[in-house]
């Protein structure tokens, strides 16, 4: 670990806010007026790279993306060089193929019947990566350019953007207390009932699934796990569970919620709180009407917003008693230390997302739509869907299923995670109830 | 006779590529034909083709209507705070609502 005034230069952390925050100055300034993405497609499977324009084909994407390739790579290049962890040459070599895949894989779940299933490209991401690293063997050249935690680093401050904290009274009180009352209890419930009643050794994998299930799935799942430092492998195994999860709830609850005759608006909260990603909260709550879809995710989206705290309070436990537990250190860590040991990519997630909810937002006269139109729709959120995505490539490049297998434990995360959605799922019912049907009956 | 068993591994492992390669591009193949499972199980998913609905954003930011559905809750919230006021002024036997701002 890097210490002192050098670790500035010297440290994936801090490289990782240098860079998230130069595309977010570009972005606030319009230096970097917008970023090419991957369109849908049905059946040409060519449309997903042009750009149409009242359905007309106005042109193609390909040289966009080599631009972005190659602004990405010596963006990154310039953070490996200062770190000294790769020759920029070889990064590059191994950057342009994992960019090469991230493309292949946001190009196969934009297709449009696959967007319907649910299936996000972090799964194909994974699915490709794994299929490398497990038949041929990842080469070496492809290796160097798989820095998942820079990756993950730099998408998570740039995550930090998107969220808009004045968001959390969309819905009022009882959205509040669905999202924020329920969430931490039920982190702290499954962290208990891993580590404490099934033993797991892995905490780092207990508090990824915990915070996957409770918070947001994929996204909380990257955040658990980039600062509490886990390894690539807890990672694959808690997203490959609520992807699978997520599915199989935004097909069964609606249909549940119908055949008990449960009141639309308290399912819709029910279903906002509980099912892991919100493109599946919006497919569920649709099934009950167009308020329902409305209210489920916009409970949702109030705890998507608990994603930064959450981050934040998982890295002060980690470098305060997990780590220290495992180092077998007693006593009390000085602030120093706490300094040190503090994964410092969470200081620029928390600050790009109090810049943009406390200065940007007020900047534009509090209209959150402006904001996310200008700045963070065209630029920021379209280079964290390709970080997150390259970072899941390189996960899968580094994985094995050997190593998959072994974190396993005789199928306790599997049983975490039920006995942890379970509890969630009798909680969050509750809560919404007392919320949206007792406390507050008129609030919606 | 070394060069042979290296030559074989190579082919061993290309060979796992290709039929992995296989089994992914069947998984595509389903997953994009557009299939619906019969019956209660397909009902979420035919139900998204019909409204076009997008179920794989992975966070709140990725919604496409997102501020829509924000806008649709505020508009739910106003006409409900409308309704109660409504209903507390009939009470009070007050004629002309208009509702507050």
């Amino acid at each position: 670990m890097e210490r002192g005034i050098s670790s500035l230069w010297k440290s994936e952390d801090w490289w990782a806010v240098w860079i998230g925050f130069i595309i977010i100055i570009g972005s606030i300034t319009k230096l970097i007026p917008g970023i090419p993405k991957i369109g849908k497609w049905t059946g040409d499977p060519l449309k997903a790279f042009m750009i149409v324009k009242d359905n007309v084909v106005t042109g193609n994407i390909f040289i966009p993306l080599l631009l972005l390739m190659i602004f990405l790579a010596i963006l990154t290049a310039i953070a490996i060089v200062f770190m000294k962890t790769e020759k920029a040459g070889r990064y590059i070599a191994g950057f342009i193929g994992v960019f090469i895949i991230a493309v292949i894989s946001y190009w196969i779940a934009n297709q449009v019947n696959i967007k319907y299933w649910g299936l996000s490209y972090a799964l194909w991401a994974l699915l490709v990566g794994l299929l490398i690293s497990n038949t041929i063997g990842t080469p070496g050249w492809l290796k160097s350019g798989a820095k998942t935690e820079l990756f993950i680093k730099i998408g998570l401050v740039l995550l930090g953007a998107e969220i808009l904290f004045k968001k959390i009274l969309s819905l009022g009180p009882p959205g509040l207390m669905v999202a924020w009352i329920v969430t931490p209890v039920v982190v702290i419930f499954m962290y208990k009932f891993g580590v404490s009643l099934l033993k797991m050794k892995n905490k780092e994998l207990v508090i990824i699934i915990a915070c996957a299930t409770s918070v947001c799935g994929v996204s909380a799942a990257i955040a658990a796990a980039a600062a509490c430092c886990a390894k690539k492998e807890d990672l694959t195994l808690a997203v490959g569970m609520t992807l699978i999860f997520t599915v199989l709830m935004m097909f069964f609850m609606p249909l549940g919620i119908k055949f008990m005759g449960m009141n639309d608006i308290l399912g819709a909260a029910w279903m906002g709180g509980t099912i892991d990603s919100t493109g599946a909260v919006v497919a569920a709550g649709s099934m009950l009407g167009p308020a329902a879809e409305k209210v489920a995710a916009v409970v949702k989206m109030i705890q998507n917003v608990l994603i930064g705290l959450l981050a934040f309070a998982v890295a002060i436990y980690w470098v305060t008693v997990v780590n220290r537990e495992q180092c077998g250190t007693e006593g009390k860590p000085n602030a120093m230390e706490i300094w040190y040991r503090f994964p410092k990519f969470v200081i620029g997630f928390l600050a790009a997302s109090l810049l943009f909810s406390f200065v940007m937002v007020p900047a534009m006269q509090g209209n959150f739509n402006l904001v996310e139109s200008a700045y963070i729709n065209p630029v920021t959120k379209v280079l964290r869907g390709w970080f997150f995505c390259m970072a899941f490539v390189a996960i899968g490049l580094e994985s094995n299923f050997k190593d998959l297998a072994s974190r396993m434990e005789g199928g306790k995360p599997l049983t975490l995670y039920v006995v942890g959605q379970s509890f969630n799922l009798v909680l969050t019912l509750f809560i919404a109830f007392l919320a949206f049907m007792v406390l507050f009956p008129g609030a919606i | 006779m070394r060069v042979i068993s290296e030559n074989e591994e190579l082919l061993k492992r290309w060979l796992r590529f290709f039929i992995g390669l296989l089994i992914l591009t069947g998984i595509f193949a389903f997953f994009s034909s557009g299939y619906s499972p019969p019956g209660v199980f397909g009902e979420v998913l035919r139900h998204n083709r019909a409204c076009s609905i997008d179920a794989s954003p992975l966070f709140y930011s990725e919604v496409e209507n997102m501020a829509e559905l924000e806008k649709g809750v505020r508009e739910l919230r106003i006409k409900k705070r409308e309704q109660i006021e409504k209903l507390n002024f009939k009470k009070a036997g007050v004629q002309n609502f208009e509702p507050l701002p």
